[in-house]
């Protein structure tokens, strides 16, 4: 363990921002046209989290977890691993949370979504949600071409911030076990970011931030709604 | 005696690695005892003698490209450059991602030149793995053996160079090493250094960071143990500090005609073996040193 202690965050930074690019532009390539299919399933699951019907909470689930489980075969272990091994442990983590959310999604009546209680926290997931569907637009700002855009339920970030904001949006105390690996993950993915000197790279651990306050604050204040 | 061998990692690819091998022939030429001669400067491995070039081709990120063709074929372009200009060692680690695999890919494109002197690295923990990983680093090069295999950063040492010394009797290698990189656990390693059977050490050495000169470079010379030099460039961040910024007088006087090439002619003239002429170019790095903190 102290030999592992004797590294520092950039000398696990194996690989250049350019090979880091192209991976995401042949990666996108690759998919193409996936990425209709992905924006949609994000609105979709907007959608269902402002609606309070019975099945929204098991599809949301649903969704969400069919997103983590190709992120995480798809770029993660086909992809993403072939330049950082460390990619593969980051894919078993996917892997449990997609089954973790598989499990919500089949114990969904009991996970309801809720408008009246802890509004601003719901609020807050909505918006969570909606950048996950926007979160291609953030090339732009880190100065990447849109061949290398990253889109939910593809990519890694925004599937973890919407995931983040659907936590929000439901209501029970399980959300906190849920809300481990997505949170452990945008603190990596930042500081993968910040190693690669990319602009925005305080997004992913700032959004884990504020779902973390979120989900303790409403946990302690407020009684779950049914 | 200590040699030295700088592993240069070539962020900018095949213009920076070219004029890293120039500025191994630059120094050669100011040899004071040799007339000119073709290709780079060559120093001693002092255990058996043997010569190698004095600059080498690091793969740390630079060759960690993963399976995109187009990155792996301007690899194959920087190593077929490497060889061109007389380069042999090449370094790598199983902790470098796809390294392993490029130079693997580049040695099957360039039809495995037979001057490679091959070096990598042992990074895990415990003997049966160690042995493992070595196999299949040996199978990634696709190669029938190493030249050099070196303890990456003193993991699971103790295991690993028994491994090692066990393969160099059975005439699977022939060189052993350890490796730390940026300081890391140097009072360790010359620990490693006075009581083990190394005939190569991998060292951070440049103009900036020069801890080693205290101990470990000495120690090498004393147990005649080879030094091989990373991060040169402090992985690119020397190279940008200085950009843009005019190349004083007396680094031409001393054989560079760029940053890069003063920056490795710095690590190449401190470490022995050298001639007179040699210490007087050391010296001059020396009373002139400070100007750069001015940069």
């Amino acid at each position: 363990m102290s030999a592992w202690l004797d590294y520092r965050l950039s000398d696990f930074l194996m690989f250049s921002p350019r090979v880091y690019g192209r991976l995401l532009e042949l990666y996108n390539a690759a998919v193409w046209p996936l990425h209709v299919f992905a924006v949609l399933l994000g609105l979709a699951l907007l959608v269902l989290a402002v609606r309070e019907a019975g099945n929204a909470a098991r599809m949301m689930a649903a969704i969400l977890a069919a997103a983590w489980m190709w992120v995480a075969v798809a770029f993660l272990h086909q992809r993403y691993a072939s330049i950082n091994w460390a990619a593969e442990y980051v894919a078993i983590a996917f892997i449990a949370e997609a089954l973790w959310l598989l499990r919500v999604a089949w114990r969904a009546p009991s996970v309801p979504t809720c408008w009246k209680g802890g509004v601003v926290v719901k609020r807050i997931g909505l918006a969570m949600m909606l950048l996950a569907v926007v979160y291609p637009l953030t090339a732009m700002a880190k100065g990447r071409p849109w061949l290398q855009a990253e889109f939910f339920g593809l990519m890694p970030d925004p599937t973890l911030i919407a995931t983040l904001g659907a936590l929000l949006v439901w209501r029970g105390t399980f959300r906190l076990w849920g809300a481990i690996v997505p949170v452990l993950c945008c603190v990596a993915s930042g500081a993968t970011s910040w190693t690669l000197d990319e602009p925005l790279a305080w997004l992913a651990p700032v959004m884990a931030m504020i779902a973390s306050v979120a989900l303790i604050v409403d946990r302690l204040t407020l009684t779950p709604r049914r | 005696m200590a040699s030295i061998c700088v592993t240069a990692c070539i962020n900018s690819g095949r213009r920076r690695l070219l004029g890293a091998m120039a500025a191994s022939a630059a120094a050669l030429a100011m040899r004071p005892s040799g007339a000119l001669q073709a290709g780079p400067l060559l120093k001693s491995i002092p255990s058996t003698g043997e010569q190698i070039p004095c600059v080498g081709l690091g793969t740390w990120i630079t060759f960690n490209v993963g399976n995109d063709t187009v990155l792996r074929d301007e690899c194959v372009e920087v190593m077929r450059a490497f060889f061109a200009v007389g380069g042999r060692l090449i370094d790598s680690s199983p902790m470098y991602g796809s390294a392993q695999e490029v130079v693997g890919y580049g040695l099957a494109k360039l039809e495995r030149p037979p001057v490679l002197f091959s070096a990598d690295k042992v990074w895990t923990s415990g003997a049966d793995e160690g042995r493992r990983q070595v196999e299949l680093s040996r199978r990634l090069w696709g190669i029938p053996r190493f030249d050099l295999l070196q303890v990456h950063n003193l993991l699971s040492w103790e295991d690993h160079l028994a491994t090692l010394h066990a393969m160099k009797e059975a005439g699977n290698l022939r060189y052993i090493g350890i490796t730390t990189s940026e300081g890391r656990r140097h009072k360790e390693f010359e620990r490693i250094m006075a009581t083990q059977a190394l005939d190569f050490i991998q060292v951070t050495y440049n103009i900036v960071d020069r801890e080693v000169e205290q101990r470990i470079l000495p120690l090498a010379r004393e147990r005649g143990i080879a030094v091989i030099v990373n991060r040169p460039f402090q992985q690119g961040t020397l190279i940008r500090r200085l950009e843009g910024k005019p190349l004083p007088e007396w680094a031409h006087e001393a054989g560079a005609r760029s940053w890069s090439q003063f920056i490795l002619k710095f690590i190449v003239c401190r470490i022995p073996p050298c001639g007179p002429g040699w210490r007087l170019t050391s010296r001059r790095f020396d009373v002139r040193l400070a100007r750069l903190s001015a940069v």
